[in-house]
């Protein structure tokens, strides 16, 4: 009886718990969406996208200030106060800056009169007057990185190493502290591969144009930043989901053979590290074989990162509808 | 040698072997060539030829592209009611027979296109081919209880999603009425002998696939299943958010088509590099809708299909106000393309799955006609209009994202509002 009444609390605690939950999803997708069509003084950001500014002599310019086009300039004896942003376009600064300067599009001059309180970075087009005043680091030379700079030597392997090392104990963390989280993902990445492919494009799409989307709106860069680090989580939990699969697969075949691995069946963390090592380290080495191999990388990476959605990171069983229909037939 | 291609024994006799992949084969064909047909002959062709051909001005032809839409949806719902109370839905020969004589009008419709050249001509010209569309869009779609199993939807969409929208980008990218017609007819008049050949030989296929549609593999819709709950319910959702994609969809479309900066080097580019890299988007996406089609619950699924949308139109946005493309950029054509192709898969397979024989008819009248054309053509008429009234680009980007981004702020709550418990079972 006591057991019943405690069964009934716990459920009605998860229940409420998964209120909150949605409601709190709710509010924030909706904060979310609502800023993207702020108008950009609200959020205390001066944007320039065309023609020429100048923030003259005297003048103060409060807040961030976001350059994609045109060109500005910021006078002699003018202070700008927030950090600034160059994109595209050009920027002139002769005056006071007491924020970061980042610049890695368009062009940037510091005229002799530049004071920049706070850090620099620029990237190739940037010129500097031997007068101007950096109190921060400076640094030159930023931009997007580039997919064809590849480690030399055998660099590559030792990137494969602690990805596959890191995979391992996270899939090694997952199957200790939550062993039924894991067990979902690895059963829907496992007997539902394309439907976690598929919904891994889905999810890395659409993320990645929400993260762009995200960090223009210059609030949101916080957010941008915890997508990306989330998506690296995931797809490495996916990585340790799809070896566990694997490796307790391996394990119970040996289990029902007999022999040295069979007592392996038993330990989920042993097989969680071993499967999310090996998955990570064979993928390492695969992405590297001449046309396929990045594509093969590619989707089992997504299938992954599908099943880590699909599950709701593990919160419940992926039930694939088809299954229900077969039954019907049948 | 005879075998049975699906559910044996279940009292309707033994079917040729091969049936169920002859049907879909033939399902993907049909569904995949009239759409191609619809979306770029109709859609595209008839804007250009009102505008260069008769002469008329933007509004005139948004007028005509309203007059196509409301009488296609009122013909269609027509056609279905029709088909539901004489049985017709049910009768597979009396479709293909349908499906025939609509070809063949079609084809004539196809090959007078550039004659046309008064308004009154026109005029006309548009009402037909509205008759021709609102007859033939129940018809054709309620061939699904006969020749798709339920579980297989997914897939077939998918196949006819991805031939439709490879062959468009990989076309010339001429979009003019005479290249259009020319390619059609040679096409359909091809189509109109194989469905005559159908519809009037007594072939063992077409016997086979007329009884299919009493086994509940493929009669009785996925969401009609195991006490789903309320269909008309379900059906009105579905609707009214598709009725939405589409709307933004063409609304969104129709603009950046006349917007040389954003498809003079993607969609319409004249080397084959980028327009083949789209069009790998498009079936690779169809494939993803089909199987996501198959998988998930419709939630989920309708969330995916509008969040792509609307992310979609958020990302032109912000390319057109930052102007940050050279327009040769192949990311966000490439979101397009997947956006759409998922839309697509589930709009071919939904109304089937909403349905029993009896009811095909009517609920793919109200599901093409009623919420897809109707808000395509309403969206073409209101992008003409905007364009006449010289409203710039990024401002009408912006106001498609203000219709977008409410819808999927309403679909939000729906999706996170607690499900009945019936609902949850099922």
């Amino acid at each position: 009886m006591r057991r019943s009444v405690g069964r009934t609390s716990l459920a009605r605690e998860r229940r409420r718990r998964g209120g909150a939950a949605r409601r709190s999803t709710l509010a924030l997708a909706l904060l979310a969406v609502l800023l993207t069509g702020c108008d950009d003084a609200l959020l205390g950001i001066t944007w320039v996208r065309s023609d020429s500014h100048v923030v003259v002599d005297g003048a103060r310019q409060a807040g961030a200030l976001l350059i994609t086009g045109g060109d500005v300039s910021l006078a002699p004896g003018s202070r700008t106060d927030g950090p600034v942003l160059l994109l595209g376009g050009e920027l002139t600064i002769d005056g006071l800056v007491m924020g970061d300067v980042l610049a890695p599009g368009g062009a940037l001059r510091l005229g002799p009169w530049a004071v920049i309180r706070g850090d620099l970075g620029a990237g190739a087009a940037f010129e500097r007057h031997p007068d101007a005043l950096i109190d921060g680091e400076v640094t030159v030379g930023l931009g997007l990185p580039s997919g064809a700079v590849e480690p030399r030597g055998g660099g590559w392997w030792w990137r494969v190493l602690l990805q596959a090392l890191a995979t391992g104990a996270l899939a090694a963390a997952w199957a200790r502290w939550a062993p039924r989280r894991l067990a979902a993902m690895a059963d829907a990445a496992g007997r539902h591969f394309p439907v976690a492919a598929s919904l891994g494009v889905l999810v890395f799409l659409l993320g990645s144009i929400a993260a762009v989307i995200m960090a223009f709106t210059i609030v949101l860069i916080p957010a941008t930043l915890l997508v990306l680090v989330l998506g690296v989580v995931a797809v490495g939990t996916g990585w340790g989901a799809l070896g566990f699969a694997i490796a307790r697969a391996i394990a119970r075949a040996r289990s029902l053979a007999g022999g040295p691995l069979a007592t392996w069946a038993g330990r989920p963390v042993w097989l969680a590290a071993f499967g999310g090592f090996d998955v990570a380290l064979l993928l390492g080495i695969v992405e590297r074989v001449p046309w396929v191999g990045g594509g093969v990388a590619l989707v089992v990476s997504l299938a992954g990162l599908g099943a880590v959605a699909l599950t709701g990171v593990g919160g419940r069983p992926f039930v694939h509808a088809g299954d229900a229909l077969a039954a019907g037939d049948a | 040698m005879i075998a049975t291609s699906d559910a044996p024994g279940d009292g309707l006799g033994e079917a040729p072997r091969g049936a169920t992949a002859a049907g879909l084969a033939v399902f993907v064909a049909f569904m995949a060539a009239g759409y191609a047909y619809n979306v770029t002959f109709v859609q595209l062709g008839v804007t250009d030829l009102g505008r260069r051909l008769v002469g008329l001005d933007d509004a005139q032809v948004a007028g005509a592209m309203a007059l196509l839409a409301i009488v296609t949806a009122v013909v269609a719902i027509a056609v279905g009611v029709w088909m539901g109370r004489t049985g017709v839905g049910r009768d597979l020969v009396r479709k293909l027979r349908i499906a025939t004589v609509v070809v063949a009008g079609q084809t004539v419709l196809t090959v007078l296109a550039p004659l046309v050249a008064s308004e009154g001509a026109f005029l006309a010209w548009v009402l037909l081919t509205a008759l021709a569309l609102g007859v033939g869009v129940p018809v054709t779609f309620s061939l699904t209880v006969h020749l798709v199993p339920v579980r297989r939807r997914g897939l077939a969409a998918a196949g006819v999603t991805a031939i439709a929208y490879a062959f468009a980008p990989l076309g010339s990218g001429d979009w003019t009425i005479e290249p259009l017609a020319r390619t059609f007819t040679v096409g359909m008049v091809l189509g109109t002998a194989a469905l005559a050949l159908l519809a009037w030989r007594d072939l063992p296929l077409v016997r086979a696939w007329s009884r299919q549609h009493e086994r509940p593999a493929f009669g009785i819709g996925r969401y009609l299943r195991g006490g789903a709950g309320d269909a008309r319910g379900r059906l009105l959702s579905v609707l009214a958010l598709l009725f939405v994609v589409f709307f933004v969809d063409s609304l969104g479309f129709l603009r950046l088509v006349d917007t040389p900066f954003y498809v003079a080097e993607t969609w319409r580019a004249a080397e084959w590099g980028p327009r083949l890299t789209i069009a790998a988007a498009h079936v690779v996406a169809a494939f993803v809708g089909g199987t996501l089609y198959g998988a998930l619950g419709e939630r989920a699924l309708l969330a995916w299909v509008l969040g792509a949308f609307v992310l979609v139109h958020l990302g032109y946005q912000l390319d057109a106000q930052l102007g940050l493309g050279d327009g040769s950029a192949l990311g966000i054509p490439i979101l397009y393309a997947v956006a759409v192709s998922l839309y697509t898969v589930v709009t071919f397979a939904v109304w089937a799955d909403l349905s029993t024989p009896d009811t095909i008819g009517l609920h793919a009248a109200l599901g093409v006609a009623a919420s897809a054309w109707t808000a395509t053509f309403l969206a073409t008429a209101l992008a003409l209009r905007w364009a006449a009234a010289g409203v710039p680009f990024e401002r009408h980007v912006a106001l498609v994202n203000g219709v977008a981004l409410p819808a999927f702020l309403v679909l939000l709550v729906v999706i996170v509002w607690p499900r009945p418990r019936a609902e949850v079972a099922a």
